[in-house]
């Protein structure tokens, strides 16, 4: 099934949650809706299914309006973070429950509940109830309610999020296999950056009510479209620094107090108009290379091994920089060393708008 | 420590002057209904069920008769119907308070505090007037229902409260299932709200149980309830104390063992799974 989000914005007395957004989601496509809490993320969702009626704008299901169609009528399946199975019905009974509702003979009833079940790896947990399950039993079967109608479109509310760190990272593959075995249309609607570029084909980044960014996880990474973006994308998160752009004899310098970097030739040519313009420096932290040997005013502030490598903050004069160096280097907290970026690997921003103004290999 | 002690036996003594003049009515209560020939009007003389007398033998109103039984039997069906009528009205009210948008909902809320704070003794003669037009007058399902309007507007702050536990993922899952807003109140919510259905019909059985103004004023010697009964033996000249307390106590019998059946489905909450909440 292919959705288009057509300008939706859905206002709540006097919060607007969602503010025109439009975005089109093809068939067969896994798209995540990723923002912080607040951002009007699952205001989107629950519009998309029906709960919500749009304060302006429309959504389409292949090309029809589908506002005034009840979620009943929808063709969607549905996962919620709290998984909301039916305490009161056995697996078996909450799997069981939309087919019965869509009165499906009970012998193709059964046959496609031990099918899905199977395909969930959940067939002995149907006799019991959920209070009696653990939290990725209650999740599949969650999942299996949702696809045993075999909805055109799959919508998941954060359903990772209540799973321990190890289940999270088993779930994260297995329904991104299931999803690309079934072909259905899903949306994903998470907090996580990780999930989401790990899973979704395509991201779509929300922000206070506003669609930021839509692409690949590595159209994202690599070509943030903002500060915001660049910010959430990847962890640790990218390095920010307030710099000026300032011409010298006929070198063009970003400075901030005494950290000065020459643009290579290249980038002069396409920067020159931004001269005196109040900018954002953006590196990410595998980018910065730390040189022990040289001494600056760089000072090693922590050093956090992670066994592939290890996360070092660097203090440089009014700023905290995250540096992601090779588990072999050694550093002693207090330690004065150098630093160094490669020059096409830095991100610049419009300090005032935010907008990205360059980023690497453009 | 001693002192200590001291202050203890203090406040046991207080709590049982406190407590004295309930026990002193209870122990009589029942030293009446199966004590024979009392002496100084509390302790018996020997042990029987002479006092229980009306299980078998008809009672003297007025100048005709009556049974226990028949008294009996029409305060069982009094109550169960003001019961059974409270109950599906809260919880259908409870369902749209807790869920569903509406204009006025504030409003409607708070007017059922405002109502539920009226006594029912000032309505008596509006609701006289207003059977008598319905022409259900002097009709136990006519009072039932007068009396259980009485206790719908508390009942329905009781029925929204069981609502409001359930998580709006639940509903929207149900929704999503297939479910249209009636059969997600039907399959889904009542069977997770047992306990709630459960306290409110005990909240207007009980009403109606012990109620004696509405059926004393509204069925007037037509339709004979427990509560009339026993008004009606203390309105007799020589009043026998140990009948009295026989009779109440059989009238107590019903709402304790209501309350004892109903324990089971007041204590079976059903679990919600996962970690979190709507």
């Amino acid at each position: 099934m292919r959705v288009s989000v057509d300008r939706l914005t859905k206002q709540f007395r006097d919060v607007r949650a969602v503010a025109d957004l439009s975005l089109e989601i093809r068939d067969g496509e896994f798209m995540a809706l990723l923002g912080p809490s607040g951002c009007g993320k699952t205001t989107t969702l629950l519009t998309i299914a029906g709960f919500y009626k749009p304060t302006s704008g429309t959504i389409l299901f292949d090309g029809r309006v589908v506002d005034n169609v009840p979620p009943r009528d929808r063709n969607i399946g549905m996962v919620f973070q709290s998984y909301a199975l039916y305490p009161h019905m056995t697996a078996h009974d909450n799997i069981a429950f939309p087919l019965k509702l869509r009165r499906v003979p009970r012998q193709e009833r059964e046959t496609r509940i031990k099918t899905v079940a199977a395909m969930l790896g959940i067939e002995d947990v149907l006799p019991r109830r959920p209070g009696e399950m653990s939290g990725g039993q209650q999740q599949r079967v969650a999942l299996a309610r949702a696809l045993v109608k075999k909805p055109g479109l799959l919508l998941l509310d954060e359903p990772l999020s209540n799973l321990d760190a190890k289940l999270r990272i088993v779930m994260r593959a297995e329904l991104k296999r299931l999803q690309k075995d079934l072909g259905i249309t899903t949306i994903f609607v998470t907090h996580d950056q990780t999930e989401a570029m790990t899973m979704a084909d395509r991201i779509a980044v929300q922000h206070q009510g506003a669609l930021q960014q839509v692409g690949s996880p590595e159209d994202l990474y690599r070509r943030p479209a903002n500060l915001f973006v660049a910010g959430f994308m990847g962890t640790p998160p990218m390095n920010f620094l307030d710099v000026s752009l300032e011409a010298t004899g006929d070198a063009l310098v970003l400075r901030r107090e005494s950290f000065r970097f020459s643009l290579p030739d290249p980038l002069k040519q396409s920067l020159g108009h931004l001269v005196d313009r109040k900018l954002i420096l953006g590196l990410r932290p595998e980018d910065i290379e730390i040189k022990p040997e040289e001494a600056s005013q760089a000072e090693v502030y922590v050093v956090e091994p992670l066994g592939r490598e290890a996360l070092v903050t660097v203090k440089v004069p009014g700023a905290m920089l995250k540096v992601l160096a090779p588990p072999h280097i050694q550093l002693q907290a207090g330690t004065h060393v150098g630093w160094h970026v490669m020059p096409d690997r830095i991100y610049l921003f419009d300090a005032g708008t935010e907008e990205a103004l360059l980023v690497p290999g453009s | 420590m001693r002192s200590r002690n001291w202050r203890r036996s203090l406040w046991y003594l207080l709590l049982a002057l406190v407590a004295a003049p309930f026990l002193v009515m209870y122990v009589g209560f029942f030293l009446r209904a199966f004590g024979e020939g009392m002496t100084l009007g509390i302790i018996p003389r020997q042990w029987g069920i002479t006092s229980f007398r009306f299980m078998w033998q008809p009672i003297a109103w007025g100048l005709g008769r009556t049974t226990m039984w028949a008294a009996f039997g029409n305060t069982v069906v009094f109550a169960t119907v003001s019961g059974l009528v409270v109950t599906a009205v809260c919880m259908l009210a409870g369902y749209a308070l807790s869920r569903v948008e509406f204009r006025g909902k504030d409003f409607f809320l708070v007017l059922q505090l405002i109502l539920h704070a009226v006594p029912g003794q000032i309505l008596l003669i509006a609701i006289f007037f207003l059977l008598l037009y319905l022409g259900l007058l002097h009709r136990l399902s006519g009072v039932a229902l007068a009396r259980a309007s009485l206790e719908i507007p508390l009942g329905i702050w009781m029925a929204k409260g069981f609502f409001d536990g359930i998580p709006w993922d639940v509903e929207r899952s149900a929704m999503v299932d297939g479910c249209n807003r009636f059969q997600v109140w039907y399959r889904i919510f009542l069977p997770l709200v047992r306990p709630g259905i459960a306290a409110v019909f005990i909240w207007g059985f009980l009403f109606a149980w012990h109620d004696f103004i509405y059926v004393y004023t509204l069925l007037p010697g037509t339709i004979k309830l427990m509560s009339t009964l026993i008004q009606n033996l203390l309105a007799t000249e020589v009043v026998d104390y140990g009948y009295l307390a026989a009779l109440s106590l059989v009238y107590t019998i019903p709402p304790l063992a209501l309350f004892v059946f109903l324990q089971r489905a007041l204590l079976k909450v059903p679990v919600f799974g996962g970690k979190g909440t709507a």
